[in-house]
């Protein structure tokens, strides 16, 4: 019969489905399974499905799945040639659409108007030969039939919302409570306790936040650095200029000087997918991601690429960015923390994808020996993790990358360029700090799509009778925001605030009558950017009950 | 009751059609549906009849056992198991190849063996369970499936539960009717109730999901094992078939008239609400406009064309004028009769208005137990009527509240093929694909599908008599025509008080408009109307100078962002009521106007249907005039005083 507690037991909980969690999953399941077959490894997602959440570029390496799934490649190979052999009938599984989509011309080029456009030489350490375009979504959508395939249990659709510890140690999360403004329908949280808890719930991990906090996990290393990306995938014809197996970088233009991001172009099978990436310490508190995306969408030559497209999907999502000198402590007792929640991604090509997955099965190790030795102690977790982080050369990468994204940070930043290699640890403080009242004033171009269209492409539904996930602790505060932020002679028409201007998907407005700031959380995109940055610090955004984008194939 | 029995149904998501939903045909420039993108999930009525299941068990009766059971494709077993998860104690699926392509009738019939089944598998044969479900699914939206369970099992069906209130062990239904609201209690189990919307959402427990993923068992029947007869399931069951799917044409967007003065922005709107200029291209009528004729042969059905005539309180609801002028047009084409079925207490008099509009004859049922509508004994006073003086070869019923539960019954007892919310019927003849004539002077049935994002001609099949509903204010009544002769049949049809198993208890009687969904007329306010005083003001002022103009009930209604600034008043508000929109109310009111509203899709997609937009903007590049047909630039402050102005002095009248 149905006993409730007996399923909220597991061995190892996983708290996030995206890359670096199901890895983990994967990886540490069938490690158990020489030891212990019966030991459950449960994912949870707060998506409805697998996939739905995550957003990337994306630039894929590999070669992570080869230890993680030997025989994939050969498998997708053969059902590739077989493919072609029979030419090119019926729908190719994902794996062989993988390799399909290999680059084969890569070119970086310097756009230093809306018109014009220069090609640049690929340095050697940005360069993706090898490398294939993927959407994360089918990938995260496949890596989850794999686990189950392997006896992982797979729960998308619930949020997780806190930490349970006792004498020092994580032993389990709590899940975000339903209803709960309703008392005739309150549904308790539900705790889940677990022997190790993962924490892979990716950039800005509202989990592994409080677990830093909690844990003073971050003591005496920089705080992370942000920046979002915004993009668009476009459903264009065959003849398509920009071809398939193709990426392109850009920077210079739509983003004015002294501004860390760029833009890119990557062709996925047969889509084309427009992104923009800019650092959330952007000194202009009026520069707006969305509309800096729009604006490379207008630039001459892009707009000849998606000319007669149709955009089907659109997103936001942050990187974290501070590199090595931003990580926090990676385990605690019954913990480890893997992926984008640490911050493993290589800001020389701005990749983190397989690191992700190589995290994930280091910590799958780690998880194996812990249970093994029936010890889950901070201590061998952590002995087990980290040499396997640096025999999968995670660490070496991070450490060669360590000051790349700092030194855009200072002002004489662009000299120093060719030395961050060399160079000692660069202080920097959170992203916010360098917001300034200053205004670039960037127009959204004439015919391009607005916020709310974005917040459609995204397919992002929130319960409308559910809380706001997102909270202003201080509503007051914003008065003065407005006031420091907004030129007064503007108008108030279009207030510009900080977090007015970073939401790609329109859920701040000022209310002039009120003088408060309005949320529409329905629009959220799960992104965080906006608490990013939110300069006076009282944006508080939260893991919603349920809800969020529905991406296929951002 | 010990048992409730939910029938759940998996959907494609129609709210939320992904922009490559729509597959572009390079040959002609149209647009499909493919289905196979849009999402799969459980139809939101039937998870409020779910929901309502778990809050009787909650509220009366902790051992009540709930079981949930569906037909469809062997996916539909992630739903069900979703179920299990939320709080369900069994689940059963009925799938098989043969129950595909099955109509409202041969659903209803495996649904109802699937029940028995249940009953005598899963419960203790005592009978004492209850059916819920939604009033109607959202693809097909035809409201007659749990109608017909309930006349394939002979128990009797409460439709349009809106709530319940628990009475020491039992429990009572309050059930929204076009003229109030009745509470009822069935006498007798079993018994089927059908929700409309009226509850908050239940969500999954951790611990079942993983139990219900793991390792519940659900049943999973074919037609074997529900004893269901082949010649009653799928196709070979069904007495409709679909033989045409299509696109509906889109709306016309970019021709919005900007009129240059208040005033004749005032006169433009009168003009078109009377129907005396069309102002967006509506799909023209192609099949009325070809002419039909027999040419001497014979038409497959025979008998004359007949509508119901529906009457409350001695007067007739305008439906039936409508559906006897198109009875009329019908019959001329196949040279027979119309004929008008009315059914109540006193009714003699309203004969008359009927021959008015040109019926040949009209059968008057009466009986003092027909004096208020009631769902059993108004079907048997039908069915006696068509016994005795039919079978006609088409009926034509309102597609009110009424008609959507009489008709489904009718047509369950008489074996007839029935289609729901028709917006186009004419006759023709049906041709295969090699163009030979199989059938002649048949009855197309044209309605709209999923949402409204697909249009099917529908024609009836194995059947004595072709019935269709159609909605009111679809067709336009002719005028009366005073010199009109027309015999009256009355009769006393046999009816007794036991022939039903639900007591009324109470009625009470107020113009139900069914909301802003239902409204003709819908006045909606956005953010540029700015604090509440304006949106209060400015939207009564507006609402009741329309109203009294048109002489019609108008609603009101808002943006999200309206709401999000609490613009709004507090009924308004509350759980979003008046909200238009994607995650708010779909709406088709014969006029919209919007104020103050930018326009994004997300609230354009709630208004698609309307008939005549109005947009007033300050803002001359808002998308909003971009989707209206009259258009006013300029603040809403000074434009509606302005109109209130020239409504009220019958200007441009
Ligand atoms: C615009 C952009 C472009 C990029 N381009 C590239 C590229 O080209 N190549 C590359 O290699 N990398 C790229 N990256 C980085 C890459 O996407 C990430 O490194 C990778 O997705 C990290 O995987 P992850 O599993 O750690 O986190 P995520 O993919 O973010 O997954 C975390 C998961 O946890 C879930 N979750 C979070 N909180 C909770 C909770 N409380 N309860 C339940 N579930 C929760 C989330 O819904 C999500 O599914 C890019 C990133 C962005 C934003
Ligand atoms: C998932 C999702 C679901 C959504 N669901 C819905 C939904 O169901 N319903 C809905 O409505 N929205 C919905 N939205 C929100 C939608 O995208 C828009 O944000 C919203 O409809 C805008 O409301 P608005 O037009 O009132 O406000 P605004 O966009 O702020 O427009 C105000 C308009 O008023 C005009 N104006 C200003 N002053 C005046 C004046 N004095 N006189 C006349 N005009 C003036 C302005 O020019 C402007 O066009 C949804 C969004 C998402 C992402
Ligand atoms: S939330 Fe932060 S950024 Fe937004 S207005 Fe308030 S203080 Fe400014
Ligand atoms: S509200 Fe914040 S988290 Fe949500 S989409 Fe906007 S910026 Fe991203």
């Amino acid at each position: 019969m149905f006993n409730e507690n007996k399923y909220r037991e597991m061995d190892v909980l996983v708290i996030g489905g995206g890359p670096a969690g199901l890895a983990t999953a994967i990886h540490a399941k069938e490690r158990l399974n020489e030891v212990a077959p019966e030991a459950s490894v449960v994912v949870v997602e707060k998506a409805e499905d697998l996939g739905r959440h995550n957003l990337s570029g994306a630039v894929f390496r590999s070669e992570c799945l080869d230890e993680l799934l030997p025989g994939w490649r050969d498998e997708a190979q053969s059902e590739l040639d077989e493919f072609a052999a029979t030419g090119g009938k019926g729908k190719l599984s994902f794996p062989a659409e993988l390799l399909a989509n290999k680059i084969e011309k890569e070119d970086l080029y310097v756009l230093p108007s809306e018109k014009m456009r220069i090609k640049a030489p690929v340095p050697p350490e940005m360069s993706h030969e090898n490398d294939h375009t993927v959407s994360i979504s089918k990938l995260v959508k496949w890596l989850g039939s794999v686990a189950k395939s392997k006896g992982v249990e797979v729960y998308p659709g619930f949020s997780v919302e806190g930490i349970a510890s006792t004498d020092g140690a994580v032993k389990g999360v709590t899940l975000a409570n339903r209803n709960r403004d309703r008392d005739d329908l309150f549904e308790p949280k539900e705790l889940l306790s677990a022997k190790v808890t993962v924490f892979a719930d990716g950039a800005r991990g509202p989990l592994t936040e409080q677990l830093i906090k909690r844990y003073n996990l971050r003591g005496g290393k920089n705080p992370q650095m942000y920046s979002v990306g915004v993009k668009k995938v476009f459903e264009v014809s065959s003849d398509n200029p920009f071809g398939r197996n193709r990426i392109a970088h850009m920077i210079g233009y739509p983003l004015p000087m002294g501004v860390f991001g760029g833009g890119f172009i990557y062709s996925v099978s047969n889509r084309i997918h427009v992104g923009l990436v800019m650092g959330a310490d952007a000194k202009y508190c009026d520069l707006d991601p969305q509309v800096e995306l729009e604006r490379l969408l207008s630039h001459d030559w892009v707009a000849g690429l998606i000319k007669g497209g149709r955009a089907i999907a659109s997103g936001s999502r942050i990187i974290p960015e501070g590199g090595f000198y931003s990580f926090p402590d990676q385990t605690v007792n019954g913990g480890i923390i893997v992926g984008d929640a640490v911050g493993f991604v290589d800001m020389r090509k701005i990749m983190g994808l397989h690191y992700a997955v190589l995290s994930g099965i280091s910590a799958g190790e780690a998880i194996f020996y812990s249970t093994k030795s029936g010890d889950y102690s901070k201590k061998t977790l952590k002995d087990y993790y980290l040499p396997n982080l640096e025999t999968r050369k995670v660490m070496e990468d991070m450490r060669k990358a360590r000051n790349y994204r700092q030194v855009f940070q200072k002002s004489f930043g662009p000299m120093l360029f060719p030395l961050h290699r060399i160079l000692p640890k660069i202080k920097v403080s959170e992203d916010h700090h360098y917001i300034s009242e200053k205004k670039i004033n960037h127009k959204r171009p004439a015919d391009a799509t607005d916020k709310a269209t974005l917040a459609l492409l995204s397919g992002t539904m929130h319960p409308e009778e559910q809380d706001s996930h997102i909270r202003i602790l201080n509503p007051d505060i914003c008065r003065k925001c407005v006031a420091k932020y907004h030129d007064a002679d503007a108008g108030m028409e279009s207030v510009v605030t900080p977090c007015i201007k970073a939401c790609p998907a329109e859920v701040y407005a000022w209310n002039s009558d009120e003088e408060r700031i309005v949320i529409s959380p329905g629009n959220c995109q799960h992104c965080q950017f906006c608490a990013i940055r939110c300069p006076l610090e009282v944006l508080e955004w939260s893991v919603p009950e349920s809800g969020g984008p529905k991406h296929k194939e951002c | 009751m010990k048992y409730i029995v939910v029938c759940e149904k998996v959907v494609p998501n129609v709210a939320n059609i992904p922009p490559n939903g729509w597959k572009e045909n390079p040959k002609t420039g149209e647009y499909t549906l493919d289905r196979s993108v849009l999402d799969n999930e459980p139809d939101p009525l039937a998870r409020q009849a779910f929901y309502a299941a778990l809050n009787v068990r909650d509220r009366l009766n902790k051992d009540i056992k709930i079981i949930t059971i569906t037909m469809g494709p062997p996916m539909a077993e992630e739903i069900l198991r979703d179920s299990i998860a939320v709080g369900a104690d069994e689940a059963v699926l009925l799938t098989s190849k043969n129950f595909a392509g099955a109509d409202t009738r041969a659903t209803a019939y495996a649904l109802a063996q699937g029940i028995r089944k249940t009953e005598e598998v899963l419960m203790d044969g005592a009978g004492e369970y209850m059916i819920f479900a939604g009033k109607e699914a959202v693809d097909g939206d035809t409201a007659q499936v749990p109608i017909q369970i309930a006349k394939e099992l002979g128990v009797e069906c409460i439709a349009y539960a809106g709530g319940y209130s628990v009475n020491g062990n039992s429990l009572l239904f309050h059930r929204m009717t076009e003229y109030g609201r009745e509470t009822v209690s069935p006498l007798k189990t079993p018994c089927l109730v059908t929700f409309i919307s009226h509850t908050h959402a239940r969500f999954r427990n951790f611990a079942r999901t993983r139990w219900s993923q793991r390792e519940k068992e659900i049943y999973v029947w074919g037609p074997d094992e529900i004893g269901a007869k082949a010649e009653r399931i799928g196709g070979r069951g069904s007495r409709t078939q679909v033989y045409n799917i299509f696109t509906p044409p889109k709306k016309e967007t970019a021709n919005c008239i900007f009129p240059k003065s208040i005033e004749s922005a005032v006169d433009l709107i009168e003009q078109a609400y009377s129907g005396k200029i069309k102002l967006s291209k509506a799909e023209e009528e192609k099949g009325e406009l070809q002419k039909y004729t027999l040419n001497g042969r014979e038409s497959e059905y025979r008998g004359d064309v007949w509508i119901y005539a529906e009457q409350y309180n001695g007067k007739l609801h305008p439906v039936s004028f409508e559906l006897l002028t198109k009875a009329r047009e019908l019959a001329d084409t196949l040279g027979v009769k119309t004929g008008a079925v009315l059914t109540g207490k006193n009714i003699d008099p309203l004969a008359k208005d009927l021959i008015d509009r040109r019926a040949d004859k009209v059968y008057l049922a009466a009986h003092d137990l027909l004096d208020e509508f009631h769902p059993t004994h108004y079907t048997n006073a039908v069915v006696q009527t068509i016994d005795k003086y039919g079978p006609p070869q088409i009926l034509l019923v309102g597609a009110t509240p009424l008609g959507r539960e009489l008709a489904p019954a009718v047509s369950y007892i008489k074996d007839a093929g029935l289609t729901a919310d028709c917006t186009h019927l004419y006759i023709e003849d049906y041709k295969n694909r090699k163009g030979e004539v199989k059938k002649t002077g048949i009855l197309v049935q044209r309605r709209t599908a999923l949402g409204g994002n697909i249009m099917a001609d529908i024609m009836t099949k194995d059947s004595v008599m072709q019935m269709a509903t159609v909605r009111p204010g679809v067709i336009k009544a002719c005028s009366p025509h005073l010199d009109w002769k027309g015999e009256v049949e009355k009769f006393s049809p046999k009816l007794l008080p036991d022939d039903t198993k639900i007591k009324v208890l109470s009625r009470e009687h107020f113009t139900n408009t069914g909301g802003i969904e239902q409204a003709k007329i819908v006045v909606a306010g956005g953010m540029g109307l700015k604090n509440s005083n304006n949106f209060t003001n400015l939207l009564a002022d507006l609402s009741e100078a329309v109203s009294n103009r048109f002489q019609e009930k108008v609603e009101v209604g808002a943006s999200r962002r309206a709401i999000e600034f609490k613009l709004v008043s507090t009924t308004c508000q509350q759980d979003r009521g008046c909200q238009i929109g994607q995650s708010g109310k779909s709406i088709r009111p014969k006029l919209y106007i919007a104020i103050g509203i930018s326009g994004a899709v997300q609230h354009t997609e709630g208004v698609k249907n309307s008939e005549i937009i109005v947009a007033i903007n300050n803002k001359e590049e808002a998308p909003i005039f971009q989707f209206a047909d009259i258009g006013l630039v300029g603040r809403a402050e000074e434009i509606i005083p302005q109109m209130v102005k020239c409504l009220n002095n019958g200007m441009g009248g």
